[in-house]
């Protein structure tokens, strides 16, 4: 019996059942899996009904030495659609690497018949900035679960059926024919996710998909409003805007659960999220991320005071005075590090009045309030904020709950005295919840925290 | 080998003779060592649980001739924590950490024998990852594989397939 256990170097795994080999092969990228065809005549045509075929940046940027690698990885792909043999569930495409590869309506037609039938799965995602219509082919794949596509101007076929098995779907840098979106949406009945990134070309977005639970919008170009009523089973929104005229955008929002505001520019929140859809909207709400968001005005601290009053189940907030823009942290970054130990020296006594103690006058009427729900705070802020101590005074003595409050200041000069006092405010404060642990993270620069 | 063991696995009830336990499910590696697990980690091992089911839950001590006593404690750990719903990233790449190349061919056969498809789906990763970006010959000798190929038609495979060679991965590693 113990013979079975000394088998170290006979081969049992080209024996098992291809539907098991298969699984090892839909991990691999498609250059490993491939090249399994070599390892013995076994495996010569193995790869062929792996159900998974992904071409990613790892694969492309082998052949960016070359002239014209768009072509030669065009072909390539071809070769393998052509050479697979079985249903593909997964296809991925999805190549950072060369702003020129572009996905033609050519290659499209070329591949998709070849998959159309079974996939599930679909990712056809370049950074090239031209744009064809999308080819009606794809509306074709009625299996669908997940869908991701990048640079096409989406119509719809007059004979598309629908998508009626999609759950999710990426639109990245798609333009939108007249309501095409619209009639895309009313095409998937069961959509649970929806990402609408960086597309142009429309200027009202009216989202009215009942099953839609998770929509992310990141826009880069002016539009003029956001109604989200219809949506009426929405749990989670994120708004992605970089730009001006985010005043006014979101016109209706339905019960939602998560909320973030990225880039939020610093307007005042009210004109972004209306106090009369606070009301109406917040009621449920249980996590709550603002960034760029402007703690430095007298008048945000009020409203995010009238947040957690609109908020009573609100569990995890985070609220962020500074952006998330990394190339510009970065570039920060190299210039205050050369600085620091100097500046910190040199500084060390003279910021003590940056943030007071706190002045009565300025504290806000909290003994009134129920009890909060919150669990998890993070703040991050700037140096010079008297709002945020007053408003994480506010949070430690209503929330019972709390398990952990994050400050994290971020200065371009750090002195040992005004450090010293903003953590001896901070021992200070009353905490409603026992076990609330206060982190107190300090730094030169913006945090580099997702 | 039992007392061996049994001092990797304290927390298991481990017993040379068969038991005759009513509570537990005893399975039998090919090694002749009883391991005594609970019905319900029976139940993440679709080959067992059928055995179970077809005879009514009279016969409570299974064989499973295909897997060794060193390998059967990780296909229980496995369970057990899939069982409570703690299978997380952190467990798995602890879990892998400790597994050599041969472990990890072994437990995949295992989980493959015993229909358990979560650990099959983990395990496919990790042989994925452990093959990833290898030289044919280094993936040859991973899987035990024999060369069938005549050298002239490798050649040829190769040179149709050259796409896939660039940048692999120098064959100077520890292959286990």
């Amino acid at each position: 019996m113990m013979t079975l256990f000394n088998a170290n170097q006979i081969d049992r795994i080209s024996d098992l059942p291809s539907n098991v080999i298969d699984v090892i092969l839909g991990n691999l990228r498609i250059r490993d899996q491939v090249r399994t065809s070599i390892l013995s005549t076994k495996w010569r045509y193995m790869w062929t009904s792996a159900p998974h075929l992904y071409f990613d940046d790892d694969f492309y940027q082998r052949f960016l030495v070359l002239d014209d690698p768009g072509a030669v990885v065009s072909k390539i792909i071809t070769d393998v659609v052509m050479l697979h043999n079985g249903p593909i569930h997964k296809f991925s495409i999805c190549i950072y690497a060369d702003f020129d590869f572009k996905i033609t309506t050519e290659d499209i037609n070329l591949w998709i018949p070849f998959m159309s039938r079974d996939v599930k799965h679909l990712e056809l995602v370049t950074h090239c900035v031209f744009k064809d219509p999308m080819p009606d082919i794809l509306f074709s794949c009625k299996e669908l679960t997940y869908f991701k596509c990048s640079s096409f101007i989406l119509s719809i076929p007059p004979n598309f059926c629908g998508f009626e098995k999609l759950l999710e779907l990426h639109l990245v840098c798609v333009e939108f024919e007249s309501s095409a979106l619209e009639s895309l949406m009313s095409g998937c009945p069961f959509l649970e996710k929806l990402v609408i990134e960086l597309c142009g070309d429309f200027e009202y977005l009216d989202i009215s998909s009942p099953t839609l639970k998770v929509l992310l919008v990141k826009l880069e170009y002016d539009i003029k409003s956001i109604c989200l009523k219809k949506a009426k089973n929405l749990v989670d929104f994120t708004l992605d805007a970089n730009y001006n005229s985010l005043s006014g955008l979101i016109k209706s929002l339905p019960k939602i659960k998560r909320f973030s505001m990225l880039r939020g520019k610093k307007i005042p929140l009210a004109d972004i999220i209306p106090p009369t859809l606070l009301t109406s909207s917040f009621s449920s709400l249980e996590y709550l991320k603002l960034d760029e968001f402007n703690l430095k005005e007298r008048g945000e601290l009020l409203y995010i005071v009238s947040v957690l009053k609109s908020a009573p189940r609100l569990i995890e907030l985070t609220i962020r005075q500074v952006n998330m823009n990394i190339p510009m942290l970065l570039g920060l970054f190299l210039v205050l590090v050369y600085f620091d130990t100097s500046i910190f020296i040199l500084q060390s006594d003279n910021n003590v009045d940056t943030i007071q103690v706190l002045d009565h006058s300025e504290e806000l009427e909290c003994s009134s309030w129920g009890g909060l729900k919150l669990q998890t705070v993070n703040i991050e802020v700037e140096a010079r904020s008297q709002h945020a101590m007053s408003l994480i005074k506010l949070i430690l003595a209503n929330s019972p709950l709390l398990k952990t409050l994050t400050f994290n200041y971020s200065s371009e000069k750090l002195g040992a005295v005004m450090l010293f006092r903003i953590s001896q405010d901070l021992l200070l404060m009353k905490r409603a919840s026992p076990r609330a642990q206060v982190k107190f993270l300090c730094s030169t620069f913006p945090p580099f925290v997702w | 080998m039992a007392e061996e063991v049994s001092s990797q696995m304290n927390s298991l009830s481990i017993s040379e003779t068969n038991p005759s336990s009513s509570a537990t499910i005893s399975l039998v590696s090919g090694d002749d060592i009883v391991f005594k697990v609970e019905p319900t980690i029976a139940k993440e091992m679709e080959t067992v649980q059928s055995f179970i089911d077809e005879t009514d839950g009279k016969i409570t001590t299974i064989p499973l001739p295909n897997i060794s006593s060193h390998d059967l404690p990780y296909v229980i750990e496995y369970c057990e924590k899939s069982i409570a719903g703690k299978i997380t990233k952190e467990f798995e790449a602890e879990f892998v950490k400790k597994l050599n190349n041969e472990e990890v061919k072994e437990l995949f056969l295992a989980a493959n024998y015993l229909n358990i498809k979560k650990l099959l789906d983990f395990l496919s990763q990790v042989i994925a990852d452990r093959i990833a970006n290898k030289s044919v010959e280094y993936v040859r000798r991973y899987f035990g594989i024999e060369n069938d190929f005549t050298p002239e038609e490798e050649a040829k495979l190769r040179e149709e397939l050259a796409w896939t060679f660039t940048g692999v991965d120098p064959d100077d590693e520890d292959e286990n």
